[in-house]
């Protein structure tokens, strides 16, 4: 028994890594637009969320955290907007390095996984209630 | 009476922890789908117990001496966990988990458990039956 409950908390650590990354894909595509607010300032840059697996000491089983947020490193796209007012002086302006393709992919990445956890859960749970229901055998 | 000095309950038993210990390593796998890295892990197969350990209840029959009260002597099948062999799939992270994989596994493993815990409760109910309080089957 005490192994289904150890899959239990592997699985949710999962979820819990899943749900973070979620967090930071949803900030990414929340500031897909924002730009810095003066005409040299940087804008937004991208967040990347990276995964370890952890040696959970009490049970002895492989969980799974976020080890590190890093910022993408790529370069930020240089549109043409005199118009506009943070643009510099031949007016560029400068927008966050996010492409909102990539972080609907990793969204969905995200949810597929979670949804994985889940189900291992869900198996846990049967096999535990399988092995109480025993007792009224 | 000891249920466990019966082979069939003690196998039963054995393989139920076997399964319970999957299902803890299988969890692990599916947590970590997205750790870069990470090559996934399975269990020995069950291989039950030998010939030498059916006959191991014959001896424990004998009243005389300690061996009556240690209950299974060395029959008892501990699982070892090994590299996941099916794994060919290496994503760009180096990461080596196939979800679906996994969770056919564990589709597998709660589907073991749930006819173990049947026949589990058939057997018992079976033995009622022989003592004389059986009222259901």
């Amino acid at each position: 028994m005490s192994d289904l409950y150890t899959s239990l908390g592997v699985s949710a650590s999962g979820m819990k890594a899943q749900s973070l990354r979620m967090r930071v894909i949803a900030e990414n595509i929340a500031n897909a637009d924002s730009t810095g607010d003066s005409p040299n300032a940087l804008p937004y840059r991208r967040q990347v969320v990276t995964f370890a697996d952890e040696l959970d000491k009490a049970s002895g089983a492989r969980k799974v955290e976020v080890s590190k947020i890093t910022k993408d490193p790529s370069q930020f796209v240089r549109k043409y907007m005199p118009g506009h007012p943070n643009a510099d002086a031949d007016g560029y302006v400068l927008y966050p390095n996010v492409n909102t393709l990539v972080e609907t992919m990793d969204m969905r990445e995200a949810q597929r996984s979670y949804e994985a956890n889940l189900n291992v859960i869900e198996v846990s749970r049967m096999m535990m209630s399988r092995s109480i229901d025993l007792l009224r055998a | 009476m000891q249920l466990n000095n019966l082979t069939l309950f003690r196998q039963m038993e054995q393989k139920m922890h076997w399964l319970s210990t999957r299902q803890s390593v299988l969890a692990e796998n599916v947590a970590n789908a997205d750790t870069p890295a990470y090559t996934p892990r399975d269990l020995k197969p069950f291989t039950g117990a030998s010939s030498t350990q059916l006959a191991a209840p014959l001896i424990m029959a004998s009243t005389d001496g300690g061996a009556y009260m240690s209950g299974s002597n060395g029959a008892s099948m501990i699982p070892v966990v090994q590299k996941d062999r099916e794994a060919v799939e290496t994503s760009p992270n180096g990461n080596q988990v196939s979800l679906e994989d996994q969770l056919t596994k564990v589709g597998e493993t709660g589907m073991d458990y749930q006819m173990l815990t049947n026949l589990y409760r058939k057997q018992l109910s079976m033995m009622k039956t022989a003592l004389g309080r059986n009222t259901t089957a």
